[in-house]
């Protein structure tokens, strides 16, 4: 058999289905096609083998036993992303325990945290009702050697040594203290500013920053084998329903991801416990693309020490109250930082809590992933700050605290 | 690791095979994701056999991760790994070739008579039938999408003997499949 191309109309209409055929012989091919039936037959005939083939996904799809195999030979874990729906992976037993149990206790602690803090609002109330508490409390005159001894000693301290104390009650050398229980302190305003080394005193024009949550589409399709180009049906008007050859052979990335971009999340902040109550923060995390998200969080955080005023010219500072709040939060993960699977991000939220009319949250840290289980450590650092008007002027009270917590990737 | 796996080209990933072992993961794990398919598609349609077509993909897998050398020059990892699926599969058929007659086509034909993809069922049956040289290179165009001028160069023949080749490959494959297109023909 010989190995030589005698250009017959039907080796040519081979080329063109490849997209290999030159422009001078397409010309004289299509002219033909156009007046051969015996042509368009051999064209359709072409045509309904490549689309039969197209339609292989068996071939087209290695076996997942085929794939675990291959990476345990080379001592690799078999990636979640390399493992197809219809071939999937049957994880080890405990890897799944250890899963559903983990999210168990997650969605559990999600539902009590959420619940509490739910009771928490219907009790406080707004900030009104919480002065006015502080009010009926005062007026009790419950009085403490301890809380007055505490407040001299305060009264001492300089501003150094409060700073470097974040439990620490504010000085407050410029009030003059009148009574004060454990959780209160009632003060006359002496002079004109407090300064303390968590609650200072602001201008009343308050901005905020503007949230980044860019959203932009980030579908990354599996480079498929690309196929050749084809003839132009339409100059052929043939009516070519197949004429697209193979690239579209239905395998994309997306197959083999993980679907969802929601993340559920909890973290805490144990330095911050205050009265035996730790902060913590529960939040849904949308990612719009690779680098941004939004989401939406929720919690429950003790202030050391929270400025109100009564309804005379006295002052309260509240130590240690509890403040629920929601805040919208835009995150950007730092992936030009990633190093050994560990996801550095930023992020910011604004929002409002119960008490206080503003609040913001900047928050920094890294994101662990445990296996490919979409179950993922964080660990970071967190300041929040409460915005809140008191007396016609604004006050800001803010804590700064080391966060730990555990996301889940739905 | 300053970009995300996904970014790096098929050439970086395969260099940073000769990296830490987190690292070679990451990239192996990514090229792979990209060719499997492919290099499966080869073994599978080549060889016939699901259980050979395995064995053959791991191993053009391993062997493509023991060649990864900084030295190597690489312009192609999809053609380097679809050459070494072709070179094992077909030494495997060298050493131990299996028949398929023609009456196993059509007892298998028949079978398929009812199945949604019949068509598919038979063009698969139709390249058993094929010669080797005529199957592999139907198999590089059709399933692996390979250029003219590429196949050339990983069979190390003329250009013109692949186009040859190509279109009697696609021939053989009509005429075996003839009956069966007839019959769709007159049902259009």
């Amino acid at each position: 058999m010989n190995n030589y191309l005698n250009n017959t109309n039907s080796e040519l209409l081979t080329q063109l289905l490849d997209g290999e055929l030159n422009a001078m012989n397409e010309e004289s091919l299509y002219a033909e096609l156009g007046k051969s039936k015996e042509l368009q037959e051999e064209l359709r005939q072409q045509l309904l083998i490549r689309e039969s083939i197209r339609k292989d996904t068996e071939a087209f799809t290695p076996p997942a036993a085929a794939v675990t195999g291959l990476f345990d030979k080379l001592g690799y874990a078999t990636p979640y992303s390399v493992v197809s729906g219809n071939t999937a992976l049957k994880t080890p037993f405990w890897h799944t325990m250890f899963k559903r149990a983990t999210v168990s206790i997650a969605v559990l602690a999600l539902l009590t945290f959420g619940g509490y803090n739910l009771i928490g609002v219907f009790n406080d109330g707004d900030a009104d009702s919480a002065i006015a508490d502080s009010n009926s409390i005062v007026s009790e005159s419950k009085q403490s050697n301890d809380a007055y001894q505490q407040v001299n000693e305060i009264k001492n301290v300089d501003e150094v040594a409060a700073v470097n104390n974040v439990k620490q009650i504010p000085t407050v050398s410029s009030y003059v203290v009148e009574k004060a229980s454990d959780t209160k302190i009632v003060a006359t305003e002496k002079t004109e500013t407090v300064i303390s080394p968590k609650t200072e005193l602001l201008a009343t024009n308050n901005s905020n920053s503007n949230l980044l949550a860019t959203n932009y589409a980030d579908n990354r399709a599996l480079v498929n084998p690309v196929y050749a180009s084809n003839p132009n049906s339409s100059a052929l008007n043939m009516n070519l329903t197949m004429n697209d050859g193979l690239n579209n052979v239905e395998f994309t990335k997306s197959e083999f991801t993980k679907p969802s971009n929601i993340s559920a999340y909890m973290k805490a902040m144990p330095m911050s416990s205050l009265d035996n109550n730790m902060p913590l923060v529960g939040g849904i995390r949308f990612e719009t693309s690779k680098y941004f998200s939004i989401a939406i969080e929720g919690g429950r955080q003790t202030y050391s020490a929270i400025v109100t005023s009564d309804t005379d010219d006295n002052i309260l500072i509240n130590k240690n109250m509890p403040v629920n709040f929601v805040v919208i939060v835009g995150r950007y993960d730092v992936k030009q930082l990633e190093f050994l699977n560990v996801h550095p991000y930023v992020q910011i939220g604004v929002g409002a809590g119960n008490f206080g009319k503003y609040m913001y949250r900047l928050n920094g840290g890294i994101e662990y992933p445990l296996f490919e289980s979409g179950i993922s450590l964080m660990l970071g650092l967190e300041e929040s700050n409460l915005i809140y008007p008191t007396q016609n002027k604004s006050y800001k009270t803010s804590n700064l605290d080391v966060i730990f917590g555990i996301s889940y990737k739905f | 690791m300053l970009k995300s796996v996904d970014e790096y080209s098929d050439t970086e990933l395969f260099y940073m095979l000769c990296d830490d072992k987190k690292t070679a993961e990451k990239a192996f794990s990514e090229l792979f994701t990209r060719h499997s398919s492919k290099v499966y598609a080869f073994c599978r349609r080549f060889l016939g056999n699901k259980e050979e077509a395995q064995d053959l993909f791991q191993e053009t897998f391993i062997k493509f991760h023991q060649s990864a050398a900084k030295d190597r020059v690489m312009t192609n990892v999809s053609a380097f790994l679809i050459t070494i699926a072709r070179n094992l599969c077909v030494n495997y058929r060298r050493k131990d070739k299996p028949a398929v007659s023609y009456e196993d086509y059509m007892a298998h034909s028949d079978d398929m008579s009812d199945d949604k993809n019949e068509l598919l069922e038979l063009v698969k049956s139709s390249l058993e039938l094929l010669p080797d040289e005529y199957r592999e290179i139907f198999i590089l165009r059709e399933y692996d999408g390979m250029s003219y001028n590429e196949i050339a160069k990983m069979i190390n023949q003329p250009l013109n003997t692949v186009k040859v080749r190509i279109h009697r490959a696609k021939q053989k494959m009509r005429e075996i499949l003839q009956p069966y297109l007839a019959e769709m023909s007159k049902y259009e």
